[in-house]
């Protein structure tokens, strides 16, 4: 069949470039694998009409231990599902499928319930999540007390650039950059070994954004698996080692964060390329039309119908995920 | 075009803004930046008229606002879903600045397949689109974009940009960029202001 056949030019390429590969794809043992992950929902629509929207079409990606890889996506892609999929949080209405490994094994019921908010650590997008009566110290802390937990504290607030006067502070008193800070110390005085960060920055200026990230760059240097959820590329690239670009509930690129450079010529997939290019900084460039819903594009590849290579097969199969110049691409002709 | 002279507005007591001052003429694209929180939305809204000032005054084109018909200065937010009613179509929602001109649709790429569609059957940029054409009725002088594209993906970005300040070119119309975005506003701007220049008076001033 059509896929297997350009199957045969991947194979090649991942012979010759073996070494850089490892790096791009990934630590041997990464902490967190996810592989063809889906999540739809069951909706109401007008009157008793039930639709299932598909949300996550299929995301492979990885995490290895003191790697931080950031996953790009515009807003209502679906970043925050993949975060509640991994800490099995979704909505009784949604459904998902798909694997999802920590530390090898897979990470569901008990074994998740245990785990969860000890070594794997959720970084809400809301700063509403903290609770408004507790101070941010004992917030950190969560359930630990005494003169050692005291000392590691003021260890991680002043790691994190937190001043001593904030641990006695209420969240209301915080500004957004220093909320973000104490949800990440919260996450590193836990023992988390993976932390999820969802869209840490928004409405932050530049400088707090950068402190914020700063934060989670500090976590993966300290030997935590950080995933970083965002729609901002820009920042992403400041901290990540990795990028992983959604599309239209996909996966299609999984890249070194040094691949982002110059004009693209490292990028692998057309649309993470045009991306790169629209950046204000780059370019300015746009893209006529828009992002498919994944159920329109159930059957080809998602950015056929934007993209200047497309040819027939692009338009009668989805491409699968695989092994390209040292990342992964989710295309039929990748470059 | 647009003279904000000395303007401040209070609440329960505290200034939350005061003398600033700020001009903007026919075919400019001034961009704004400043630290969160220190009230650059709030004098956007006074400037589209969604607030009153509490001392100085905003003109436009050499007067004030008048009471009645369309503001001449026209505010885009960052979250266009909560800028439209949810139950009505995109039609009605376009219509409620007048019939839209063929040829600003057009040019905001606005496809007249969604006029038939709800809100939430747009994606955020599509539904921004709508906004920025609702906001561009005829008697608009002066288009404000708060963080216009902030939640929005580089390349919806990029596009959404083009099609704005092409139609503000045509038309000769002023806007006004607030942005945290600095790589954003050096792209799109004809002249940038730090939010201390508009500031006549640096200091936060407590109500008796």
């Amino acid at each position: 069949m059509a896929i297997g056949a350009k199957r045969v030019p991947a194979q090649e390429a991942s012979r010759r470039g073996a070494s850089s590969e490892e790096a791009a794809l990934g630590a041997a043992a990464p902490l967190l694998e996810i592989e063809g992950l889906r999540v739809s929902f069951l909706q109401y629509g007008r009157g008793l009409q039930r639709r299932t929207v598909q949300a996550l079409a299929g995301v492979d990606l990885s995490v290895g231990a003191g790697e931080l890889v950031a996953l790009v996506g515009s807003s209502g892609s679906g970043k925050s599902l993949l975060a509640h999929a991994v800490m099995g949080l979704l909505p009784d209405n949604a459904r998902s499928s798909g694997s999802i490994r920590y530390a090898g094994e897979p990470l569901d019921g008990e074994r998740l319930l245990r785990l969860r908010g000890k070594e794997l650590a959720l970084v809400p997008q809301g700063v509403t999540y903290l609770d408004p009566l507790l101070r941010a110290g004992e917030q950190a802390l969560g359930r630990q007390r005494g003169p050692q937990a005291r000392s590691r504290l003021r260890a991680v607030f002043s790691r994190f650039g937190l001043p001593e006067r904030a641990e006695r502070l209420y969240p209301h008193q915080l500004s957004g950059g220093m909320a973000r800070k104490v949800l990440v110390s919260a996450a590193a005085l836990g023992g988390a070994r993976l932390v999820v960060a969802d869209e840490p920055t928004p409405g932050m200026e530049a400088g707090k954004a950068a402190e914020a990230l700063q934060a989670l760059r500090e976590l993966a240097d300290g030997g935590c698996g950080v995933l970083l959820l965002t729609h901002d590329i820009e920042a992403a690239l400041r901290v990540a080692d990795r990028v992983a670009v959604l599309y239209a509930g996909e996966a299609v690129e999984l890249a070194a964060a040094s691949d982002f450079a110059g004009a693209g010529e490292r990028l692998r997939h057309p649309y993470t390329r045009a991306l790169w290019q629209a950046l204000p900084a780059n370019g300015f460039r746009p893209l006529p039309g828009v992002q498919p819903a994944p159920e329109e594009a159930a059957a080809s590849c998602a950015f056929a119908a934007r993209c200047g290579q497309a040819a027939p097969e692009c338009r009668a199969a989805k491409p699968a995920m695989r092994v390209w110049r040292g990342g992964q691409v989710r295309c039929f002709k990748p470059d | 075009m647009l003279e904000v002279d000395k303007v401040g507005i209070h609440l329960g007591g505290r200034w939350l803004l005061r003398d600033m001052s700020l001009t903007l003429e026919a075919g400019e694209v001034v961009g704004i930046s400043g630290d969160s929180g220190v009230g650059k939305s709030t004098l956007a809204r006074m400037l589209a008229g969604h607030l009153a000032p509490d001392e100085g005054e905003v003109r436009y084109g050499g007067r004030p606002a008048a009471r009645r018909g369309p503001h001449p200065a026209q505010l885009v937010l960052q979250h266009p879903e909560r800028a439209v009613n949810p139950r009505w179509r995109i039609r009605r929602i376009l219509a409620e600045a007048g019939a839209p001109e063929p040829s600003l649709l057009e040019a905001l790429q606005i496809a007249p397949s969604w006029l038939d569609r709800w809100p939430l059957e747009l994606s955020g940029g599509e539904l921004q689109r709508v906004c920025i054409a609702r906001a561009l009725g005829p008697a608009t002088r002066v288009l404000i974009a708060d963080e216009m594209t902030a939640m929005l993906d580089a390349l919806t970005q990029a596009g959404i940009w083009r099609a704005a300040l092409g139609v503000a070119q045509e038309r000769g119309l002023g806007v006004l960029a607030i942005s945290h975005d600095e790589a954003l506003l050096e792209r799109i701007c004809t002249r940038r202001l730090r939010w201390e220049e508009l500031r006549g008076d640096a200091t936060t001033v407590m109500m008796p």
